[in-house]
C-alpha cells in the first residue's frame, strides 16, 4: 500500500515540470465535461447520438442542446474560467493561497451591485454588469485597505479577517436589499445563491468580452504577477512598481468576478480550490498557472453544475450552493494546512 | 574616487508604526566606485539607512540624491537599473527554481512583454556561476540550505548588473567559506567592474577587510567615518558599542578583541 502511494508520488512528481501535459489533460477534461453536461439532463441524449443531434436540426433534441444545453455549458465555462483566472490574481495580489474572490467578497461586492441594478432598474440589463464590476471593485479596495492599513505586511490570518468583515457586511446589504424588494424575490434569487439556471445565449454573449478582455490582460501581464510573490522589498528592488502592479492585478480579479457575478449570481469556491489544485501540479508560475485555471475552472464548474442537475432531479440545484459545501471543508483544511 | 554616487542629506527616516524617528538628521555619501561597510549596534539604524539609499523606506525628511539628482522621483524600473538591493530575509514562493528567480533580476531591462533575450540568459548565467548556484539552478529554492538560498538571492541582484549594489547583512547565513568567498566577489566587482558597493556588515573585522571607508552610526546619527583603522578605534568601540576591545592591524587586517566580561548592568 504504502509502496503503491510512493510510486503514484513519483510519478506525479515525474509530471510536475510538465505544464504541456497537464494543459492536454485539461483540455481533454474541459471537452469531456462539456459533452457529458450537454448529454445528461430530463432528457438524456446518448452519446453515439450526441453528433447527430449537435449537428442536424430534424433531430428531435437538437433544438434542446443549442437553446438550453450549450449556452449553459458556454456560460460555465466562461464563468468559471473567469473565476479560476481572478482567484490566481487574487492570490497573486496578496501573496497568499487562501485569496478567493468568493471568500473575500469580491463576488459578494460584485452581487451587491448587480442586484441593485436588477431590484432598482429591472429594464436596464446593462447596469447589471457595470454595476456589479463597481461593486467588486469597492469590495477589493475595501479588502486591500484593510490589510494593508498600516504600511505593514499582512499576514494571512490578517487578510481572512479583512475578507471575512468585508464580506460580512455585503452579505448583510444583500439581505437587506432582499428583505426591502422581497417582492422582486422572483428576479433575482437564483442570483443570490449563484447558479446557471436558464442562461442563455443573450447571457454568453454578455460576458465574452469583459473574461477575455480580463484573461487576456492577466496572461499578459504572468512576468509583473510573479515577481508580485516575491515579498514587496524584493520585487521593488529589481524595479517593479509594487503598488501599481497590486492595484492592476485587483482590476483584472475584480473585472472577472464581476462578469462571472454579473450572469451565475455569488458562485464562490472556484477561485479558490483551482489556483490551488493548479499550483500542486505545475508550481507557481503564472505563464503557465493562468492558461491552466482557466481550463481548470472551466471545467470543473461545467462539472459541479451537471452535478448539481442531476443530483436532485428533477430539480435543479444551484451550483453555488453545491461548489459551498464542497469548498467550505476544502477551505478549512487549507488554512488548517497554512497554519499549523 | 571623488565624486558622490548616492548620498543622504540631513535624512529623517521612521519606521512605519514607529513613534520616534530611527535616522536623525543623517547625512552620508557613498563615493563613486568604493565599497562603504556600514556599522553598528543593534538598533544603530544602519539597515534603515541602507533602505532608504534603496528607497524601502522613504524618508520622512531630508533628500535621497542618486548622481546628484532626486532619487525618490525616478520610476521604479529606472531606479533598478543603476541600484541593486538585497534586502536582509528575501521572501520567495514555494516551487520557484534558482534560475527563475535569477531571471526576476533581469526585469528592469526588459521591456513589457519583451522574453529572456540572449543578454539577459547570459547575465543570469554570469551572475549565478559568480555566486557558485550555477549546478543549483534547476532545484527549487526551498530544497536549498540556507546560505545557498542566500546566493541565490545575491546571484538575482547580480544579474541587474547595477552599477550600485546595497547589500544587508550579505554573509549572514553564510558558513566561513562561503562568507570570505562572497566578500571577495564583492571586491573582485569591485575592482573589476568599479561596482559601488555599500553593505551593512555586523562583523567589524569582516567590515574592515572588505571596505575602503567604514560609517559607524550610533542611535540614527552617523559617529564616525573614514579608513578601517580611523572609524573603528577603541575609543569608538567604547562609547558606540559598550565593549572595551583592543584593535590591532597589520597585514592580514584589522583584528578586534574584546575584553574581560561585559556588565549588562553597567550603564543603569
Amino acid at each position: 500500500m504504502t509502496r503503491a502511494f510512493a510510486t503514484v508520488r513519483l510519478v506525479f512528481e515525474r509530471l510536475r515540470d510538465r505544464p504541456a501535459f497537464w494543459a492536454g489533460v485539461l483540455v481533454v477534461g474541459l471537452v469531456a465535461a462539456a459533452v457529458l453536461a450537454s448529454m445528461v439532463g430530463a432528457v438524456a441524449i446518448p452519446l453515439r447520438e450526441f453528433p447527430s443531434a449537435l449537428l442536424d436540426p430534424s433531430h428531435p433534441a437538437h433544438q434542446l442542446l443549442w437553446s438550453v444545453r450549450l449556452p449553459r455549458v458556454a456560460a460555465g465555462a466562461f464563468v468559471g474560467a473567469a473565476l479560476g483566472v481572478a482567484g490566481a490574481l487574487m492570490q497573486a495580489v496578496v501573496r497568499n493561497p487562501i485569496a478567493d474572490p468568493g471568500l473575500m467578497g469580491v463576488t459578494a461586492g460584485a452581487g451587491f451591485g448587480g442586484l441593485l441594478a436588477i431590484v432598482l432598474w429591472p429594464e436596464q440589463t446593462v447596469l447589471v454588469p457595470v454595476l456589479a464590476f463597481a461593486g467588486g471593485l469597492a469590495a477589493i479596495s475595501a479588502l486591500l485597505a484593510a490589510a494593508w492599513g498600516g504600511g505593514r505586511v499582512a499576514g494571512p490570518l490578517r487578510i481572512v479577517l479583512s475578507g471575512v468583515a468585508v464580506q460580512a457586511i455585503l452579505f448583510s446589504l444583500i439581505a437587506l436589499v432582499t428583505f426591502i424588494y422581497a417582492d422582486r424575490a422572483p428576479a433575482f434569487v437564483s442570483f443570490t445563491i449563484g447558479s446557471l439556471n436558464g442562461l442563455g445565449w443573450n447571457q454568453v454573449a454578455l460576458i465574452v468580452l469583459p473574461v477575455l478582455v480580463g484573461s487576456g490582460l492577466a496572461l499578459l501581464s504572468t512576468r509583473a504577477l510573479n515577481l508580485l510573490l516575491l515579498d514587496d522589498d524584493s520585487a521593488a528592488g529589481v524595479g517593479l512598481g509594487v503598488r501599481r502592479a497590486r492595484i492592476a492585478a485587483s482590476c483584472l480579479a475584480a473585472l472577472l468576478a464581476a462578469a462571472a457575478a454579473s450572469v451565475a449570481g455569488l458562485v464562490g469556491f472556484v477561485g479558490l480550490v483551482v489556483p490551488n489544485w493548479v499550483r500542486v501540479l505545475v508550481g507557481p508560475d503564472h505563464r503557465v498557472l493562468l492558461p491552466l485555471c482557466l481550463l481548470g475552472g472551466a471545467t470543473l464548474l461545467i462539472l459541479a453544475d451537471t452535478a448539481a442537475r442531476v443530483l436532485a432531479a428533477p430539480l435543479e440545484l444551484p451550483v453555488g450552493a453545491l461548489l459551498a459545501l464542497i469548498g467550505g471543508p476544502y477551505f478549512l483544511f487549507v488554512l488548517w494546512r497554512k497554519l499549523a | 574616487m571623488s565624486d558622490v554616487a548616492l548620498a543622504l542629506e540631513g535624512v529623517h527616516t521612521r519606521h512605519p508604526l514607529a513613534e520616534r524617528d530611527a535616522l536623525r538628521d543623517l547625512s552620508l555619501s557613498v563615493q563613486r566606485g568604493e565599497i562603504l561597510a556600514l556599522v553598528g549596534p543593534n538598533g544603530s539604524g544602519k539597515s534603515t539607512a541602507l533602505a532608504t539609499l534603496g528607497r524601502s523606506l522613504a524618508p520622512r525628511l531630508g533628500a535621497v540624491l542618486l548622481d546628484g539628482g532626486d532619487a525618490l522621483t525616478l520610476p521604479p524600473r529606472a531606479f533598478a537599473r543603476r541600484v541593486a538591493r538585497l534586502p536582509q530575509s528575501p521572501i520567495c514562493p514555494e516551487g520557484i527554481t534558482v534560475s527563475e528567480l535569477v531571471h526576476g533580476g533581469r526585469h528592469s531591462h526588459r521591456g513589457f512583454l519583451q522574453p529572456l533575450r540572449d543578454v539577459d540568459l547570459a547575465a543570469a548565467r554570469e551572475a549565478m556561476r559568480a555566486t557558485d548556484v550555477l549546478d543549483l539552478r534547476h532545484r527549487r529554492m526551498e530544497t536549498l540550505s540556507g546560505g545557498e538560498r542566500r546566493r541565490a538571492w545575491l546571484s538575482m541582484v547580480l544579474c541587474q548588473e547595477s552599477p550600485l549594489l546595497l547589500l544587508d547583512e550579505p554573509t549572514a547565513a553564510l558558513d566561513l567559506r562561503h562568507q570570505r568567498e562572497l566578500l571577495s566577489l564583492l571586491r573582485r566587482l569591485n575592482a573589476e567592474r568599479q561596482v559601488t558597493i555599500v553593505v551593512v556588515i555586523h562583523d567589524l573585522e569582516q567590515a574592515a577587510w572588505i571596505a575602503h571607508r567604514v560609517a559607524v552610526l550610533h542611535r540614527g546619527r552617523l559617529y564616525a567615518v573614514g579608513t578601517p583603522a580611523d572609524a573603528l578605534r577603541e575609543d569608538t568601540l567604547r562609547d558606540v558599542f559598550g565593549v572595551e576591545a583592543r584593535v590591532t592591524s597589520d597585514d592580514d587586517g584589522l583584528a578586534v578583541r574584546v575584553l574581560g566580561p561585559c556588565d549588562p548592568l553597567r550603564f543603569l
